[in-house]
């Protein structure tokens, strides 16, 4: 049994909330769930399929041993398993998703990761995590288990957001590597000072991932809330300006507003699912609501 | 501008309050870190400069109000006099002579370091010492000249009269001056003595000359009596006296540079007309023609009447002569009444005048004859004048006519004169002091409400 106390990340009451909800990829390519996505690939499962003789390498617990008492010799159990998808989680970790507002957005990411990593390792997913990190890609490949799980929990754990978001040719040997397409969240605040986030997610997508874009803002961020002169520095340029957000209000709303329609219609266009999530809103909600409108999405499809 | 309560002046330190809380809140605000600014960074300086120049506005708005209750506070007062100025202005009769420029020791240092003075003549026209020049003289009273002088400048000004040592005092009364005046003397000392032919009077055979002798101590008379030379010729008895014929009968009294025409006195009959009720006036009246007649060898012969009489000269005590039939000759009315009546004499000595400054003896040609009227009476219990030594010179003038001068000696006067007793006297130096301007410091006041209420305005627009 999981000890989930064990993880920081982990939200007793946001996994309440969605442990009854299945991460469902919206088009099942290779299968159905745990129960869900059922496979053609022989391997450990719960349905005996065959024997076949043992190999180096096997997985000892799959070595029938009443076969072996009645034969000496060693037979592997092959089940018909289901195929789970593997559940890429991209953690934003540049500078500025350290920006705070009661929790940082890199927190709130982490909660975030650490909750569909756990529903995902409950339906037998592989979970990988990359973080864009200081100009480079920290990953962690996509396995199974209970031991990749904690690894992946205590990677988490140690993330610390710094510097800026790779070019893509940094990161793509990465992500590409796996080999399995599955489901990729994108965890981020979506600054970018080009378009390199923009441009990982439509690789991501050529490559045949399903992406799903979770967009962390900031109330302030979003309406620039701040009562009185304010001097804002941002982290990851030291760049400063002192305004009066009572005049820049309007139109730095209006702005918002439009780079958000822009992106709707970018990844709409992609077919990638985009999300906005305010960190100032309850994760248990947020996520429920997103993970009830897939399935709802994956039921009609 | 002037400040009647100066120590508000000091207010002026309070204007470093609003500079330091300027200066403390221009680090607009805490700082706070964030992830992206570059839905500001576009325009972000500008619009922050707009902020600071605002905040700009509003410290100079706040200094300035500051600044107009201080200056309200400290009562400012408008002072429109000019400054002070000084004057050095030097007596023609010293600037006609070069040889006394430069031997003069204050005229040579004003010579040398001034580079004009003043003369002291009408519009007091500057000249350069270095140059000098012969000016036509003033026929002003220095102290009629002074007092012009003073109302040009401005109060506290310093006016340097210089005048020749050898000079007759100013004549009349010594004004109030609002600048301060100081007297200088220069030039040659006067002599010690000098004369002068002060009067000449003729009788049939003889002619008595006044002489005029001053000196230091004083004036004095002589008189010197001389045969008339025969007809066309001259006589020099008493050198350097002479008497030399002019014209056809008349002639003429020389002493140095003086001359005066003689004219023949011939005897006269003079007769008063006035009741018991005038016997004083008429014995002093008699007393006055008949020391002129000794004096001057004149044979005289008075007469009392009631009523008209023909006579060489009538007094009339009293009454006026319109009624008198008598044949036109002179004629000399009194005021009559009982008024008493106060004389002084005009500058030149010439003329009685009241204490309006009205002469008290006037003289009108009636058709016939001459007519003197004189303002008072001939009588002390009713003025002072006839106890005057001017009494029986008046009658002596009026007698002999214009032939005889008494306003002479002036001219001849070498007594010295202390400078100090010519100094005017000097009424406050400030001569005026600036009133006090209310609607100026009403006009600081409302400027500072006015401008306080923009402020608030201002500062409400920038809260929000």
């Amino acid at each position: 049994m999981t000890n989930l106390a064990n993880y920081r990340f982990i939200d007793p009451r946001t996994l309440a909330a969605i442990s009854d909800l299945p991460l469902l990829a919206r088009a099942v390519v290779d299968g159905f769930m745990y129960g869900a996505h059922p496979s053609r690939m022989p391997g450990a499962g719960l349905e005996f399929s065959q024997y076949r003789s043992y190999q180096a390498g096997d997985d000892l617990r799959r070595v029938d041993w009443k076969l072996y008492g009645r034969s000496d010799r060693y037979f592997v159990r092959e089940s018909e398993i289901e195929t789970s998808l593997t559940l890429r989680i991209v953690v934003d970790a540049t500078g500025s998703m350290a920006h705070t507002d009661t929790i940082s957005k890199f927190d709130y990411a982490r909660f975030i990761a650490a909750s569909l990593a756990l529903l995902a390792h409950r339906q037998g997913d592989a979970i990988g995590l990359y973080a864009p990190n200081a100009g480079e890609l920290r990953a962690l490949r996509p396995g199974r288990g209970q031991p990749h799980l904690h690894r992946f929990m205590r990677e988490l754990e140690v993330l610390s957001p710094t510097g800026t978001w790779p070019a893509w040719g940094r990161i793509e040997g990465a992500l590409a590597a796996g080999g399995n397409r599955g489901v990729t969240v994108v965890l981020s605040d979506l600054h970018e000072r080009g378009d390199e986030i923009r441009q990982a997610v439509s690789k991501l997508v050529a490559m045949r991932h399903e992406v799903i874009v979770m967009h962390l803002a900031t109330r302030a961020e979003l309406d620039l809330s701040y009562a009185g002169p304010v001097a804002l520095e941002e982290i990851e340029t030291g760049r400063v300006v002192e305004i009066e957000p009572a005049e820049e209000r309007e139109a730095y709303i209006a702005a918002v507003e439009r780079e958000q329609r822009a992106l709707r219609d970018e990844f709409g266009q992609r077919r990638v699912d985009y999300i906005r999530l305010v960190i100032d809103e309850p994760l248990d909600v947020a996520l429920r609501t997103f993970l009830s409108a897939r399935r709802r999405a994956s039921g009609a499809a | 501008m002037t400040w009647l309560a100066p120590l508000w002046l000091a207010g002026f330190a309070a204007l470093a309050v609003p500079i330091l809380i300027h200066l403390r809140r221009r680090r607009l605000g805490p700082r706070v870190r964030v992830g992206s600014i570059r839905h500001l960074a576009g325009s972000a300086t500008p619009r922050a400069r707009r902020l600071r120049l605002r905040d700009l506005w509003l410290l100079a708005l706040r200094l300035i109000i500051l600044a107009l209750l201080v200056c309200a506070l400290a009562e400012p007062v408008l002072d429109r006099t000019r400054p002070a100025e000084a004057w050095v202005l030097v007596s023609p009769e010293l600037l006609a002579d070069s040889a006394v420029l430069t031997r003069d020791p204050l005229l040579d240092s004003l010579r040398q370091h001034s580079s004009s003075i003043r003369i002291l003549e009408e519009q007091f026209p500057t000249v350069s010492l270095r140059s000098h020049l012969v000016t036509s003289g003033s026929s002003r009273s220095l102290w009629s000249l002074l007092r012009e002088a003073d109302t040009r400048l401005p109060p506290g000004s310093t006016i340097m009269v210089v005048l020749p040592r050898r000079g007759l005092p100013p004549s009349g009364p010594r004004p109030s001056l609002a600048s301060r005046v100081s007297i200088r003397l220069a030039g040659p000392s006067p002599p010690d003595s000098s004369t002068w032919l002060e009067a000449v009077w003729a009788s049939h055979d003889s002619v008595t000359l006044v002489l005029g002798i001053g000196a230091s101590g004083g004036i004095a008379t002589r008189s010197v009596t001389l045969r008339l030379p025969a007809a066309g010729t001259s006589s020099a008895e008493a050198a350097p006296l002479s008497i030399t014929p002019r014209g056809d009968s008349g002639f003429v009294a020389v002493l140095g540079t003086d001359s005066l025409s003689i004219a023949r006195l011939a005897e006269a009959h003079v007769a008063i007309i006035g009741d018991s009720l005038h016997e004083d006036d008429a014995r002093y009246l008699s007393a006055a023609f008949g020391a002129t007649a000794d004096a001057f060898h004149i044979p005289l012969t008075l007469t009392r009447a009631a009523t008209g009489a023909a006579a060489d000269w009538t007094i009339w005590l009293g009454r006026s002569s319109h009624d008198s039939t008598a044949p036109a000759g002179v004629r000399l009315e009194d005021a009559g009444g009982t008024t008493p009546l106060t004389a002084s004499m005009a500058a030149d000595g010439a003329v009685p005048l009241d204490l309006f400054g009205r002469p008290l003896l006037s003289e009108r040609n009636p058709g016939r004859g001459i007519l003197y009227q004189f303002g008072g009476r001939f009588n002390p219990a009713y003025g002072d004048f006839v106890l005057r030594p001017e009494f029986p010179a008046l009658i002596a003038r009026l007698w002999a006519g214009p032939r005889i001068s008494l306003s002479g000696p002036r001219r001849h006067d070498v007594r010295a004169v202390d400078p100090v007793q010519l100094t005017p006297r000097a009424v406050s130096a400030r001569g005026h002091a600036p009133e006090p301007s209310q609607l100026l410091r009403r006009l600081l006041f409302m400027a500072a409400a006015v401008l306080f209420l923009v402020e608030r305005a201002m500062a409400y627009r920038r809260s929000r």
